[in-house]
């Protein structure tokens, strides 16, 4: 199928159900196809559940849903062995990350020991119970969303964890016109349950697949190397971005670049992922500014 | 364009411009060396020059923007401090400083109107020398911390080296073109550097072709010579274009159009000689006037005594072509009427000069004078040693031996300085031949003392040589001498009997001849030139009724060549105002298109880099030439700015939108895709950079046309 046209109608898809918010929308979904895992942190009640249900919807694929409670065991998201008296063995009950489209619901509630657990899957792809590795279906992909608050019962997100998303993005309060759109829409019933898929998951993997392939040249590899560098040397910053964080930042560009129906990477590609890509990442030094405040700044120095 | 340096560097580096600044400037002033003698001019302006650097360069440690007004004003008080020493109060300029300077530059503007160069000059001057080249010291290094430093300074350099050339007509040498033509790559290089680009390779050219045009410009620039004007000032008054009367007597004398300056009717039957200037000072290299005592009264004053015969002769003068500020009078006057405009009388040498913008052109004027008839007698018994004479008696100590051995045995024998002046000057007529070539062809032309010997030896020129020489031996005599400049008689035209007789001046009577001062009678002519009037002798006792002097002198029944007259009438009029149109043209052209070509430079290598783009198959040239044009305009691209980002700023600016994604569009492609499969397409790109130039301010478009700002790295 022609990737452009089916991308295309992913975001019509799940804009149907948020309003306003292009921009997160497509992010979601270059995050999808650069086989990555999407963060999303903002304060409750502007549709980062929404939107996560509505981009899992979109694609007929599986979608799990956990919500993240203090009681969470890490068993039940990856899974448990059961004994079965009838074959007098250990039988494996998957859990609840056994989907292609895992929607993490304030994953900053659950005990760090939960949220490794789940994490140890995103990057592994695969779940180790009782010294049986399980893989996880392909395309899969973590939704996670959080409240940036201290609020009561949370843990804050480790540096190590936070690295493992590809991006993270806010929705920010809707505008007023479409806060009225969303108000006339929630009258009639929950838009997000009437969503009908757009496109298998087959049809994701193949797209996957063709971000993949999409060219990269050596003047922007080194650009983005070159940003990487900067953060690490940046004196306003603790930690800088990983490799890791370099390695997806050019998934997340071949991505974007497909979903503009382009066959390579531009710098600008580049300079619009920075901001989604890094700063989630990055540890400030006390009393500097923001993370986004010193990613900001080093994209106005580094020369493309 | 980031400046990357750490602050120390920076400052290392304002520094470092600092120096390059002064030493530069003093390369300039070395383009001034022919317009004065010595190098104690230099000396006063550098020591001016160097506190100036140092105080602007320490301030600037401590606060940029303060730097160049202490720099002015220490200038200013080392000026006041040097020029007019007395007029401060612990160092601090009162009122009377400000009229001091003021007074010193009303001098120079004199000295600059009425001398040639070379002189050695008066403080006034070097006072003018020093505040304009203070003036570019300062300039230059607040210039030089600009980012248009470059081409400004190019500007103000190439002025301070033409400057010479147009006063003095002779282009500075090689080694000023090369040290301010080094400077100046120095800081092109040096701003190169700051921002950590290396010179493209149109820059390398310039550089290259600058620094063989600075070595190749002296040695071909053109051979400028004066105006032609006889006594030569010509609207504009510069310095050295005075009355050049000793140089520019040669060259006016070997010009083959020959035009009629003016005629007078006098009542004396010989015709008169007409003295415009008196050289009263000698350097060793020429002739000057020196400041004289100037009264505006239109009458003169001589001292004869009550036994000399004395006639008063009535002399009209019209002038035809002559514009000079000094007024062709017979020698001595003691009355000029009829004149318009502003004038004033130079008592110590009997001449009217004019002020202000008055000149001589079309002037109509009858001069009273006195025709002095001394016997041969009360000319002997006269003595030489007045007071006040000293002036007239000074030699430099360089005077060759052989002028001074010469001028003893040509007298020996004779007794009184009267003797002794006949002597040397009938030596000269008799024994020596006129000539307006050889000295040229023989290379000793001018009346220094450098030539004299020669010309003794030669034995051949003409009246700057003659006057010099016998004016000098006549010093070597201890006799006061010096120098007249103006028109022989000329040529008779006719004679009634109720007016006199009306003579003709042209061009070509231009003339120099000795003045030597008798007691009881005054200065009196005595003309060394042969050929030229028949020379000063006082009649004997005993033949009372043949007297002869200067002012009566008529001019040789053998045409010599200096009053042939080449040319009807009417013809040589017109040839020679042609003549002398021309010829200031020739003299100001050079430095005009020197000028002109500096000034056209920078816009010329940008067409000349615009069509070398335009002409390549690449849209990367074509987009390197969309970002120059936004340089140019004042839009200035950012590194870190992506193709797209920079095209959005330039719609912004007036750019066509569709052409310019086009040329983006190639450009991504060329640079980022894996094969470039958009086709380029020159015309939309010359549409961008066509929108983009036509929607700029035209006041910003002329800028980017005569200094494109993208030729600087």
């Amino acid at each position: 199928m022609d990737f452009a046209a089916a991308a295309q109608s992913v975001l019509e898809n799940v804009g149907r159900v948020i309003d306003g918010k292009q921009a997160a929308i497509e992010t979601a979904l270059v995050v999808a196809l650069a086989e990555g895992h999407l963060l999303i942190e903002d304060v409750p009640g502007v549709g980062k559940t929404a939107l996560a249900r509505a981009l899992a919807r979109s694609v007929d694929c599986s979608v799990r849903r956990i919500q993240f409670t203090p009681d969470l065991l890490p068993s039940d998201v990856t899974g448990v062995s059961v004994f079965d008296q009838s074959t007098a063995g250990f039988e494996f009950k998957p859990g609840a990350v056994f989907a292609n489209i895992v929607v993490a619901d304030e994953i900053n509630r659950a005990s760090p020991k939960t949220q490794s657990a789940l994490l140890e899957a995103m990057e592994e792809r695969q779940v180790s119970v009782d010294g049986t590795t399980y893989p996880l279906p392909a395309p899969f992909m973590v939704v996670a969303t959080q409240n940036p608050f201290e609020m009561e019962g949370t843990y804050v997100l480790p540096e190590a964890q936070r690295d493992r998303f590809t991006a993270r993005i806010s929705l920010g309060y809707p505008d007023l016109a479409a806060e009225l759109e969303m108000v006339r829409d929630r009258d009639l019933g929950d838009p997000a349950s009437r969503l009908e898929p757009v496109i298998g998951a087959d049809d994701l993997q193949q797209m996957i697949e063709h971000a993949r392939g999409v060219h990269v040249a050596d003047s922007v590899e080194r650009y983005v190397v070159e940003l990487a560098r900067a953060t690490r040397e940046s004196p306003d910053l603790r930690l800088g971005a990983s490799p890791r964080a370099t390695l997806q930042l050019i998934r997340a560009a071949k991505s974007l670049a497909a979903v503009r129906d382009r066959e390579f990477v531009l710098p600008d590609d580049v300079v619009e992922l920075v901001p989604v890509v890094f700063p989630h990442r990055l540890v400030t030094l006390r009393g500097g500014g923001s993370a986004d405040e010193v990613v900001a700044e080093i994209l106005r120095r580094v020369p493309v | 364009m980031t400046d990357l340096r750490s602050p120390a560097a920076a400052r290392r580096d304002d520094l470092v411009d600092s120096c390059v600044v002064l030493v530069a400037t003093i390369v300039l002033l070395g383009g001034f060396a022919g317009l004065f003698e010595g190098v104690r001019w230099a000396l006063d302006v550098v020591s001016v020059l160097v506190p100036v650097t140092v105080v602007a360069a320490a301030v600037r440690l401590w606060s940029p923007t303060w730097a160049t007004p202490f720099g002015a004003l220490t200038a200013v008080l080392l000026v006041v401090w040097v020029f007019v020493p007395g007029t401060t109060v612990l160092g601090v300029p009162t009122r009377g400083s400000w009229r001091g300077l003021l007074e010193l530059s009303e001098d120079a503007r004199r000295v600059i109107v009425e001398e040639v160069a070379p002189i050695t000059p008066p403080d006034s001057v070097v006072l003018v020398v020093t505040v304009a080249f203070v003036v570019v010291l300062v300039l230059a290094d607040a210039v030089a911390r600009q980012a248009w430093r470059v081409p400004l300074l190019g500007l103000l350099w190439a002025t301070m080296l033409v400057v010479p050339s147009v006063i003095a007509m002779e282009i500075a040498p090689w080694w000023v073109f090369a040290g301010s033509a080094a400077a100046w790559l120095w800081l092109w290089w040096s701003d190169t550097r700051h921002v950590g680009v290396v010179p493209t390779g149109a820059a390398v050219l310039t550089a290259g072709g600058a620094v063989v045009a600075a070595l190749a410009l002296p040695l071909v620039g053109p051979e400028v010579r004066p105006t032609s004007s006889s006594l030569g000032v010509t609207e504009t008054t510069v310095f050295g274009r005075g009355i050049n009367p000793m140089i520019d007597l040669g060259r006016n004398l070997r010009r083959s159009d020959v035009r009629q300056v003016l005629t007078y009717t006098t009542e004396s039957t010989e015709g008169v000689y007409l003295k415009a200037a008196t050289l009263r000072q000698f350097t060793g290299r020429t002739w000057a006037p020196s400041p004289m005592l100037m009264s505006a009264d239109s009458e003169g004053v001589e001292q004869v005594a009550d036994d000399i015969e004395v006639e008063t002769i009535r002399t009209t003068v019209r002038i035809d072509d002559l514009r000079s500020s000094y007024l062709p009078i017979p020698y001595p006057a003691t009355r000029v009427e009829g004149l318009t405009g502003d004038w004033e009388w130079l008592i110590d040498g009997g001449t009217v000069r004019a002020t202000g913008r008055t000149t001589t052109r079309d002037q109509d004027y009858v001069v009273q004078s006195l025709d002095r008839r001394p016997t041969a007698e009360q000319a002997r018994r006269s003595r030489t040693s007045g007071r006040g004479l000293d002036a007239y008696r000074n030699l430099p100590a360089s005077v060759p031996e052989v002028v001074v051995s010469t001028a003893r045995r040509v007298t020996a024998g004779a007794t009184t300085d009267y003797d002794r002046m006949l002597r040397l000057q009938d030596w000269l007529r008799s024994e020596f031949t006129y000539s307006v070539e050889a000295p040229v062809e023989g290379g000793y032309d001018g009346n220094g003392l450098d030539v004299m010997a020669e010309f003794l030896s030669e034995r051949a020129g003409y009246c700057v040589h003659f006057a010099s020489t016998l004016a000098v031996m006549g010093r070597v005599l201890d006799v006061p001498t010096r120098i007249a400049v103006g028109y022989a008689p000329g040529t008779r035209l006719r004679t009634s009997a109720r007016d006199g007789s009306t003579f003709r001046v042209d061009s070509d009577d231009l003339h120099a001849w000795t003045e030597v001062h008798l007691q009881d009678i005054g200065w009196v002519p005595f003309d060394a030139t042969p050929g030229i009037g028949t020379g000063t002798e006082f009649a004997e006792e005993e033949r009372p009724d043949a007297p002869q002097d200067a002012e009566s002198a008529a001019p040789a029944p053998d045409e010599p060549s200096e009053q042939s007259t080449l040319t009807p009438e009417d013809d040589a009029a017109t040839t020679a105002q042609d003549a002398e149109s021309s010829s200031t043209w020739r003299s100001v052209l050079p430095a005009v298109v020197l000028i002109g070509l500096l000034g056209a430079a920078p816009g010329g290598l940008r067409v000349l880099r615009r069509r070398r783009r335009w002409g390549s198959a690449s849209s990367e040239a074509w987009w390197r030439e969309v970002g120059d044009t936004a340089r140019d305009l004042g839009i200035e691209p950012d590194p870190v700015e992506t193709p797209r980002r920079f095209a959005a700023r330039l719609v912004e600016h007036g750019a066509d939108p569709a052409a310019l994604d086009r040329l983006v569009l190639e450009v991504e492609h060329g640079r980022y895709a894996r094969t470039a499969v958009v086709e380029p397409r020159v015309d939309e790109a010359r549409r961008v950079v066509d929108t983009l130039s036509a929607t700029a301010p035209r006041r910003v478009r002329w800028l980017a046309r005569i200094m494109p700002r993208s030729l600087l790295p």
